[in-house]
């Protein structure tokens, strides 16, 4: 299947999250989840409708580390015109051989290390958490997506 | 109990400082002689957005009482049973409005708050899997120096501490309105923003981590 450059606003935008760094007592989404690492204005991204929640788990489970207290867990879903409405921009970025389906929300902003974000881009990043909806793998030591089928 | 955070509802003269949280309701007790006494006693701590909020309620309790009061002594035990569901519907109506507006709490203390901090600190590089930084000394240090200057109640309410892949840390305050003060801590300040339903967010950048500075901060969260 190819995929077009252009993302469209009707598309499917995963973020893979882990326990328990992305989640509070409640188990509710933190910030953290859509915030780039220092140097980079990236938050890594899968266009879930060109592949599916087996691949995006088998992603997950590539770049988890249980023993750093970070285990994959599930995904945290938006529409792309729910990122838009954030006043945030995807960039689809594939990556030929690990991830043809990856690409990166941008804020506008470039992180700093050790600087805390404007708290205008601290109140972006907290509403496109706000928005975004956590699918749960009921299993996640297995190889297949063992949360909800229905993942919209 | 003395008169201090003491509302009596027979009595519109005198209404006090008083928690909106539910816990803190100490003490409810009607007294049935000539006329009906209610008595609620809180705790202090007042806070005047729910003053409006706990005076709305308790002018329709106090027209409930008004409509249901018992004026002779020989009432019968069916007006007195009657009037208690009523108490009841209205306790059960006024818990449901404080649950409403009060803060999402972790229930935490400074101590805890601090072994978070520490804990943050503990972390390896990409711990999130996405090229992550642990949380910096610095910002850690500040985290702690913020910590101390600000009032137990304030800690009491904060809802989440997480830290970011940049270094930094996040404590967020937040009522079940979905209001909340969003505070992030870096190396040599800090920023934040008050989400208020019927404003626009405020913003608040580079702000210094002192004891004026971080008082206005915790007048914003005592106002959520």
């Amino acid at each position: 299947m190819s995929i077009p450059k252009e993302i469209s606003v009707a598309e499917k935008i995963l973020r893979v999250v882990f326990h328990p760094m992305n989640f509070n007592s409640s188990m509710k989404l933190k910030s953290n989840s859509f915030k780039s690492k220092p140097g980079e204005d990236e938050v890594s991204v899968i266009r879930f409708d060109f592949c599916d929640a087996n691949f995006c788990k088998k992603y997950g489970k590539e770049i988890q580390n249980p023993y750093n207290r970070r285990n994959f867990c599930g995904f945290a879903l938006l529409n792309a015109k729910e990122v838009f409405e954030c006043d945030a921009e995807i960039e689809f970025t594939p990556r030929k051989t690990s991830n043809p389906y990856h690409a990166d929300i941008k804020i506008g902003f470039i992180a700093e290390q050790g600087k805390q974000l404007p708290a205008e881009f601290q109140f972006k990043v907290d509403e496109m958490t706000r928005k975004a909806r956590f699918y749960e793998d009921q299993n996640p030591d297995s190889t297949k997506w063992e949360g909800k089928e229905n993942i919209e | 109990m003395g008169n201090n955070g003491v509302i009596f509802l027979d009595d519109s003269n005198y209404i006090d400082a008083f928690s909106y949280v539910e816990e803190a309701i100490s003490e409810y007790s009607i007294t049935a002689n000539e006329n009906v006494t209610i008595k609620r006693c809180f705790s202090s701590g007042a806070i005047p957005h729910f003053i409006v909020t706990g005076a709305i309620v308790f002018s329709s309790f106090g027209d409930l009482v008004a409509k249901n009061i018992i004026k002779n002594n020989d009432s019968s035990i069916d007006e007195v049973a009657i009037l208690a569901e009523n108490i009841s519907n209205i306790e059960k109506q006024y818990l449901d409005e404080i649950k409403s507006f009060s803060v999402k709490k972790l229930n935490t203390n400074r101590n805890d708050v601090i072994k978070s901090i520490i804990s943050f600190r503990s972390l390896e590089n990409n711990w999130d899997g996405y090229g992550a930084v642990p949380l910096e000394v610095e910002s850690a240090s500040n985290a702690v120096s913020f910590l101390n200057l600000i009032d137990d109640f304030v800690v009491g309410l904060i809802s989440d501490i997480s830290t970011n892949p940049n270094g930094t840390i996040s404590f967020l305050w937040e009522n079940n309105s979905n209001e909340r003060l969003s505070l992030e801590i870096g190396n040599e300040s800090m920023s934040y923003y008050l989400k208020l339903n019927t404003l626009k967010p405020q913003f608040f950048n580079n702000v210094n981590i002192s004891k004026s500075e971080v008082l206005k901060l915790s007048e914003f969260v005592k106002s959520l």
